[in-house]
């Protein structure tokens, strides 16, 4: 499984199960809370080893799927 | 159109979480909601809130005095016509006195029913709606961690929340306000007390946090008693202090006009007697130089939610709604059939444009339903 059928998975059980078609390219506004995107944070910096920086919280990071693959392929550790 | 029919009913909802301040911790809403019947047939609903350290009031002085009080009276009133109805809920505040919560309840439950009985929104009913949605204000409780609290101002961030207000009163306090301007960078923050200080751990407190952030006003410093001492906050740190617990009747705010003590007033409709009451007030503070801002009452049903978003739209001068939305993201269940997500606001429907779920009502109420009628 690829980063963003990872992440995907995560979003659509975890975090918005009453969305299940949530797509890649979908935004995240609306779909997800404020208290789900710290559950989000907190699930990809275990996942992915790396810390999440306040300021890296921002919609062109955290806008939808594809935009949240981008940014952890950017910054996951090797 | 008469009052037939007053019911009152005590319901408790769990909260999803709890909220805390320097006052209290609430893990559950703890009202009373009033429903009106119309010799029309119509219901109208409305909500108390009782806060004791705002009010007065509490959950059984509502259901044993005030309420009943007030129900007696109003069964004895004519509302020939809509023109009446102001004077009929003047009337009702200067019947109550300090209950205000109840008075909001009431007035509420009035509004409407008046306005399901004559086909009247409530929002034509307080005039006309005079600006768009209210952008919502975000309160950062105690109940967030200061570890988590960069973390969850981020998210909230990220949510589009522009206007934010942090409670205060904590040993740590001047680091989770650094963390919180860290996220919101030059953003002026409204901080919020609720009377944990004294005048000199006020001024002390607000000019360290000067240093941190920027801060738009501190809401209730102090003693809600203390005039005094509000004005001496205000000079001393030239911070815009903002009257909450203070400010509750017309003559609160006459007193406070009176002693310079407050550059804002928060509004509530919980514990300023609702829609009339609040109204009076805002046209006072407006008359004397007074900015108005607008909150709600932690814990608030979809009916107080309903009515606070109607008000903020039909009345002047607020900048946004601090705990809007709470019904939906506060709350377990909502007491109304719409779904949390429903568009609140002023609508075509006569009166509230709100049904109560009776299922929700009845599985979370507690003890019997009082009722008074006309005989």
């Amino acid at each position: 499984m690829n980063i963003e059928q990872e992440l995907l998975e995560y979003i659509t059980k975890e975090l918005a199960p009453g969305n299940p078609d949530i797509d890649a390219e979908a935004s995240l506004a609306g779909v997800v809370d404020s208290t789900a995107v710290m559950e989000l944070v907190v699930w990809i910096e275990g996942k992915y080893g790396f810390d999440v920086e306040i300021d890296d919280i921002t919609p062109e990071n955290f806008g939808s799927v594809r935009a949240l693959t981008e940014y952890v392929k950017k910054n996951k550790k090797a | 159109m008469r009052i037939v029919t007053v019911e009152l009913r005590r319901v408790q909802i769990p909260m999803k979480r709890a909220f805390k301040h320097a006052l209290h911790e609430r893990r559950h809403t703890d009202g009373v909601f009033v429903a009106l019947t119309t010799d029309g047939g119509a219901t109208g609903w409305g909500e108390i809130l009782p806060r004791s350290y705002v009010t007065g009031e509490t959950i059984e002085s509502v259901l044993e005095e005030h309420g009943p009080k007030v129900a007696r009276w109003l069964l004895e009133q004519d509302i020939a016509a809509v023109d009446d109805l102001p004077r009929v809920l003047e009337a009702m505040v200067d019947e109550l006195g300090p209950a205000l919560a109840t008075a909001c309840g009431f007035d509420l439950a009035l509004h409407d029913a008046t306005g399901q009985a004559f086909g009247i929104p409530v929002a034509d009913l307080l005039g006309a709606v005079v600006r768009p949605e209210l952008p919502p204000g975000v309160i950062l409780g105690f109940e967030t961690k200061t570890e988590a609290l960069a973390r969850y101002c981020a998210a909230l961030r990220l949510s589009g929340k522009r206007h934010v207000k942090v409670k205060v009163g904590l040993p740590d306090d001047l680091e989770r306000l650094a963390l919180v301007a860290k996220v919101w960078k030059q953003l002026p923050l409204r901080l919020d007390a609720n009377a944990a200080w004294t005048v000199e751990q006020a001024i002390e407190a607000l000019r360290k946090m000067q240093e941190v952030a920027p801060i738009a006003s501190i809401e209730q410093p102090i003693d809600p008693r203390d005039l005094a001492g509000l004005r001496e906050i205000r000079e001393r740190t030239g911070i815009k202090v903002m009257a909450d617990e203070s400010v509750c009747s017309l003559a609160d705010a006459r007193a406070l006009v009176l002693e310079r003590a407050a550059d804002i007033f928060n509004v509530r409709l919980g514990k300023n007697g609702g829609f009339r009451a609040a109204q009076r007030l805002v046209d006072y503070a407006v008359d004397h130089g007074v900015e108005v801002h607008l909150g709600t009452m932690v814990g608030e049903s979809g009916i107080l939610s309903q009515a606070s978003e109607i008000f903020g739209r039909c009345v002047a001068g607020f900048e946004c709604l601090d705990g809007k939305g709470q019904n939906g993201f506060l709350l377990e269940v909502d007491i109304l059939e719409e779904s949390s997500e429903h568009p609140f606001g002023p609508s075509a429907a006569p009166g509230l444009g709100i049904r109560v779920s009776t299922t929700r009502l009845q599985d979370h109420q507690v003890g019997p339903t009082l009722r008074f009628s006309l005989t």
